[in-house]
């Protein structure tokens, strides 16, 4: 008798653990589900990563790789978004490039999501919302997740104390080696992330690429912030790049040479490694760094953060920042210009090499219309926590969740900007 | 199959091992917050063994 009270207190107590895990399962399988992105006119080719490195073939790492081939021949340039997730306006401005441009000649090839893993989850103890949504003409909102700066630790485990950085030796500290951008070039036989970095620069090296650059965002306390950081053989087009972005459309980006004793980082290896000139870009963005208040859907969005503007006051920061912030659509139309001036800029000295990519809206109407003007309008719905009929409407009050934060949002509330 | 295809596979059997002792302990142990406890202690196990986080 004792012994079936303690099986039925036993399977009781089995009962509540698996159905906390069903609900805990159903919130980090959610976390996996990738937000669409839609092929738009130029879209010649989509390949994965693992077309040019065997070993991430089966791996959560491999990622889709988007080919728009111009019908005339002409130079190539990589875009590799996504590098790290916790910085919305990169994978933002691949699809800007993916569902709009059209490219005349040469080869404009997109990464949206090179740090694949690092979508599926948000880094621990930030407190960042899980996704952010666009606004689009009419009511559509487009969503999108954000993620962790590094690869899903789980899938990586175990990792080294001290990461000695292959092959130079350099030594980092732990927590870099789950850094995509600490693992340039990567080794066929390393970690996944070393596989991972191994992938991108066979990419760059079978695809003959011309110009790769890797966009970032950064905290204005940050000193690489609102800046351009070139290998030196790519000065030259950085520097071109950076004069057209200043005297055509007012945006003062820095020029910093990518200095020679700090490996791992892209804009080091890649130009190292290969033959492809290599830059990494930075716009500013308050929500990853340590210098903020409550990270919400908000400060993604607007980038508007009193503490940062007291930090500013205080003359802490690297670049101008005041109380208008730097709003989702003036990041995205400094990163798309910049990716197009350096298009042209390496046609202009390399003229037997075009890139010609059209199509694509300039600064001046991002930033008056919006990121979501030009993006595809996706009618699936965002998938939500539970999928039980009627819960979202029970949950959700006048388009604001009961917990405070999340789709609640709307980008017009957030600047002011009328619905279409 | 390299150092990490065996490590995934060593921590896996480990956990196994840890789900299965927990599951022992539970109909072994006859105090209901004992028993709860063994359970809540499997929950990131299983979690794991099971690919989900």
């Amino acid at each position: 008798m004792a012994e079936k009270e303690v099986v039925k207190k036993g399977i009781i107590a089995l009962v509540i653990v698996l159905a906390i895990i069903s609900l805990g399962s159903v919130y980090f399988l959610r976390q996996r589900i990738e937000a669409p992105i839609v092929s738009g006119p130029g879209v010649t080719k989509i390949s994965m990563l693992s077309d040019y490195f065997e070993g991430l073939k089966g791996s959560r790492a491999d990622t889709e790789v988007y080919f728009l081939e111009g019908e005339e021949p002409g130079g190539t340039m990589l875009l590799m978004c996504g590098t790290h997730p916790c910085e919305p306006d990169t994978l933002l401005s691949a699809v800007m490039f993916i569902e709009n441009a059209i490219v005349k000649a040469g080869r404009l090839i997109v990464v949206p999501r090179a740090q694949k893993t690092g979508y599926e989850q948000t880094q621990p103890g930030r407190g960042y919302p899980p996704r952010f949504h666009i606004k689009q003409d009419g009511d559509n909102m487009r969503w999108f997740r954000m993620g962790n700066r590094t690869m899903d630790a789980a899938i990586s485990w175990p990792n080294p104390t001290v990461y000695v950085h292959y092959p130079e030796g350099q030594t980092l500290a732990e927590g870099e080696t789950l850094n995509l951008n600490r693992n340039h070039p990567g080794r066929p036989n390393g970690r996944l992330t070393e596989k991972l970095g191994h992938a991108i620069i066979s990419l760059i090296k079978k695809e003959n690429i011309d110009v790769s650059i890797d966009p970032h965002e950064a905290p204005p306390d940050r000193p690489l912030v609102s800046a351009i950081c070139a290998h030196e053989r790519a000065v030259d087009v950085a520097t071109l790049s950076v004069l057209n972005m200043e005297s055509i459309w007012g945006v003062r980006v820095r020029l910093e040479m990518s200095p020679k004793n700090l490996r791992a980082l892209s804009h080091r290896e890649w130009g190292d490694h290969s033959q492809t000139l290599a830059m990494l870009i930075e716009t500013p963005s308050p929500m990853h760094g340590p210098i903020r208040g409550k990270a919400t859907e908000k400060l993604l969005l607007d980038a508007i953060d009193e503490l940062e503007l007291r930090a500013a006051k205080a003359g802490r920061v690297f670049c101008p920042y005041d109380e208008k912030g730097y709003p989702i659509s003036v990041r995205n139309a400094r990163h798309v210009q910049h990716y197009i001036e350096i298009a042209s800029a390496w046609t202009e000295l390399n003229p037997d090499k075009p890139i010609i990519i059209e199509n694509i809206p300039t600064y001046t109407e991002i930033v008056e219309n919006g990121v979501g003007h030009y993006l595809a309008v996706v009618e699936e719905p965002e998938p939500w926590l539970f999928p039980i009929p009627g819960i979202r409407e029970f949950f959700f009050n006048e388009g604001r969740p009961f917990w405070g934060y999340g789709s609640g949002w709307t980008y017009d509330k957030v600047l002011g900007a009328k619905p279409r | 199959m390299d150092i990490f295809g065996f490590y995934n596979i060593l921590y896996r059997v480990i956990y196994i091992y840890v789900i299965g002792m927990c599951i022992w302990s539970i109909f072994t142990h006859k105090e209901f917050q004992r028993q709860i406890g063994y359970a809540m202690i499997m929950v990131p196990f299983l979690l794991r063994v099971l690919g989900i986080k």
